[in-house]
């Protein structure tokens, strides 16, 4: 099987400890996104299934061979840098092929099949002759990305490559990647601060926070079964609302409050045990709508209209909340608004631990939640 | 059309901040230069007090001399052999500082702290360490190899030592510009590298010489230059010329014209034939660079 597994993978800088005991596995023909803030250790983790780091502790198999200390050139593994890495003095061709003969054992005719193929699924025939300089920042990854195409290697690993675009072409490409790889299906992990390029891309996407894999799953799993705090206002745009509240239970019923604020939980026996009777409740913006008489209130701080929707920032309680309203409502900085939440969408989390107690969405059974996939993984922070 | 264009009323303004640099300019450049051309058209008595216009006979006389003839032939050659060694050299001592991971800063000191040392001191000490017949150098390499040393009377062998030491003295020079230039490959193109399996000796050829190529360019300048007019200090410690005028180098042969036989008008013209040697072969480099620098 042609896959990527990683175990207890750890890398410690001096006294920082970059990537923290990561359990990874990227099945064959698999895109794989591992998103994280900066510092969270996901381009380190790239770099050790490269071989561009050695590891602290732990193994690294890429197509079933342990490969935890073999040279970055002998891993099989094509890799698309953020800053493109072509060689200044070098044509796209010359880019493409230097080092082609001594990674691969193409023949010559082979090479110029090879090149010809790719730069036509990339769209770039005319471009081989020039130089990067001669080269827009989207060529030049169309480039970069065709030079990994032509060593055909068991292995995509991508660094942020889109990152150094502007935002059009970065939405363009990030189409093409997705083509790309639906022709290709060669297995590719792919690293990004960018949830959104995460969630359109991957088959799967692993959140990484603080040197630790947070969660594993498909990206609407991600958005509607978030299985940490973390994960929950990480993913979203803009992320989930997380407010910290008083739980209280009569019967089946329950709700959270907070100040003057309160909203009821169906199913409140499905909560998992936690300490303590403070909890975090997660409910995401786009969940919340303006409703006579609803059971929280908003003064309203920032209002944003992106067209589509109106962005509206406020304090509720003392929290800080967004919530998502149809475009064009009359809504002024210093109105109160009354909103209400969608009862099967709201979510609770531990608050010391951030491990998710309970997902409404999956005690009513929701038709936009799918039930968790048994190999998702947690480690809490 | 930019504001700052119309920072000043007029150019005066201008001229006038412009001029202690001018004055010093031509104080110290120009009118020395110039006057060196003329004196070129003239023969001098004692020390320039007497003069008397000649024309073109000190060029004349100097470009049918066999003795000044066989000095620019061995000047050019002196040139060529010491900017080559002292780049290949330096590219060699740069590259391995630049792979070395360990003990990085004492490696770099000692390639370095021969070009701090001065050229005089330098000179006085390989004298005395490559000595025919007291050196270290020469007694280990007579017991090792079997050769016969004696640069004070062979001439291939003055000049051999002569090279050696001007290329000893210019490597700290070079290694630190290549350093500097090998720091500024970007590190992602090493990566790129590693992940190809590209030989160190391609990568040094393919990669980083190419990307070095406009430090390199300035190199090749300098060294040259540094041939030409540096390496005096190093002949007059270490052989005066000889022997039998071996390293009897254009810059020594003018200094002994201008200053031990007073001819201040010959020296003059060798002065000028020397300046249009090498501002010609500046020239060219530039030139010639412009077409395979990568800058």
């Amino acid at each position: 099987m042609t896959g990527i597994t990683t175990t207890d993978l750890v890398k410690r800088f001096d006294d920082v400890t970059a990537v923290d005991g990561v359990d990874l596995n990227v099945r064959e023909g698999e895109f794989l996104v591992l998103v994280g803030p900066s510092g969270c250790g996901k381009s380190t983790t790239l770099r050790l299934l490269a071989g561009l780091e050695s590891p602290t502790a732990g193994a690294v198999e890429i197509a079933d061979e342990d490969v935890t200390t073999a040279s970055p050139s002998d891993r099989d593994v094509a890799m698309v840098f953020q800053n493109y890495a072509l060689y200044p003095h070098m044509t796209a061709r010359e880019n493409m092929t230097f080092g082609l003969k001594t990674a691969t054992d193409f023949s010559a005719d082979a090479v110029d099949d090879r090149i010809a193929e790719a730069a036509g699924i990339l769209d770039i025939e005319d471009l081989l002759d020039r130089t990067p300089s001669a080269l827009s920042g989207g060529e030049q990854q169309r480039v970069a990305i065709g030079r990994a195409l032509v060593r055909d290697p068991e292995v995509f690993l991508m660094d942020e490559p889109l990152s150094n675009l502007d935002a059009k072409l970065r939405v363009q490409m990030r189409a093409e990647l997705a083509e790309l790889h639906a022709e290709l299906q060669t297995t590719t992990l792919y690293v990004t601060h960018d949830q959104v390029e995460a969630m359109t891309l991957g088959d799967r996407v692993a959140v990484m926070y603080d040197g630790e894999i947070q969660q594993i799953a498909p990206p609407q799993q991600l958005y509607d079964a978030p299985e940490t705090r973390f994960v929950a206002e990480f993913i979203g745009s803009p992320g989930m609302n997380t407010v910290e509240g008083t739980l209280k239970r009569r019967g089946d019923a329950a709700h959270v409050t907070w100040g003057e604020n309160s909203l009821s939980l169906p199913s409140a026996g499905a909560v998992k045990p936690y300490a303590g009777d403070r909890v975090v409740l997660g409910v995401r913006p786009e969940d919340l709508t303006q409703e006579m008489g609803g059971p929280l209130s908003m003064e309203v701080t920032v209002t944003e209209p992106l067209g589509d929707s109106l962005l509206t920032r406020g304090v509720v309680g003392d929290t800080e909340m967004e919530v998502s309203l149809p475009p064009r409502s009359a809504v002024d900085v210093g109105d109160v608004l009354s909103l209400t939440a969608d009862p099967q969408r709201l979510h609770l989390f531990d608050i010391e631990t951030g491990a998710a107690l309970y997902h409404s969405a999956e005690t009513v059974g929701s038709d936009a939640a799918e039930p968790p996939v048994a190999d998702t993984q947690r480690s809490t922070t | 059309m930019g504001v700052h264009e119309n920072t000043y009323d007029s150019t005066v303004g201008a001229y006038l901040l412009l001029l202690p640099t001018l004055v010093a300019i031509v104080a110290f450049l120009y009118y020395p230069s110039l006057q060196t051309l003329r004196f070129s058209f003239f023969q001098t008595f004692l020390f320039g007090q007497n003069t008397r216009f000649v024309g073109l006979a000190n060029f004349t006389e100097l470009l049918s001399s066999q003795v000044y003839l066989t000095s620019v032939g061995l000047t050019i050659a002196f040139a060529a052999i010491v900017v080559v060694g002292s780049l290949a050299v330096g590219l060699a001592v740069a590259f391995l500082l630049y792979e070395v991971s360990d003990g990085k800063a004492a490696y770099l000191i000692a390639a370095i702290w021969p070009y701090a040392l001065p050229t005089a001191v330098a000179g006085t000490v390989l004298l005395f360490l490559a000595h025919p017949s007291v050196g270290i150098y020469t007694h280990y390499m007579e017991a090792w190899f079997g050769v016969e040393l004696d640069w004070f009377t062979v001439g291939w062998q003055g000049f051999a030592v002569v090279a050696v030491a001007a290329i000893w003295k210019q490597i700290g020079y070079n290694v630190i510009f290549m350093l500097a230039a090998l720091n500024n490959v970007p590190e992602s193109l090493n990566e790129a590298c590693r992940l190809d399996g590209i030989e160190t000796w391609r990568r040094l050829v393919r990669v980083y010489i190419p990307l070095m190529s406009p430090t390199l360019v300035f190199l090749v300048v300098i060294n040259t230059i540094y041939a030409f007019f540096g390496s005096f200090a190093l002949i007059d410690l270490m052989t005066q010329g000889g022997p039998t005028n071996a390293t009897n180098l254009m810059i020594y042969q003018l200094y002994r014209d201008a200053f031990q036989f007073n001819n201040l008008g010959l020296a003059s013209a060798q002065s000028v034939i020397l300046f249009v040697l090498v501002a010609g072969l500046t020239f060219v480099q530039l030139r010639v660079s412009d077409r395979y620098a990568h800058y």
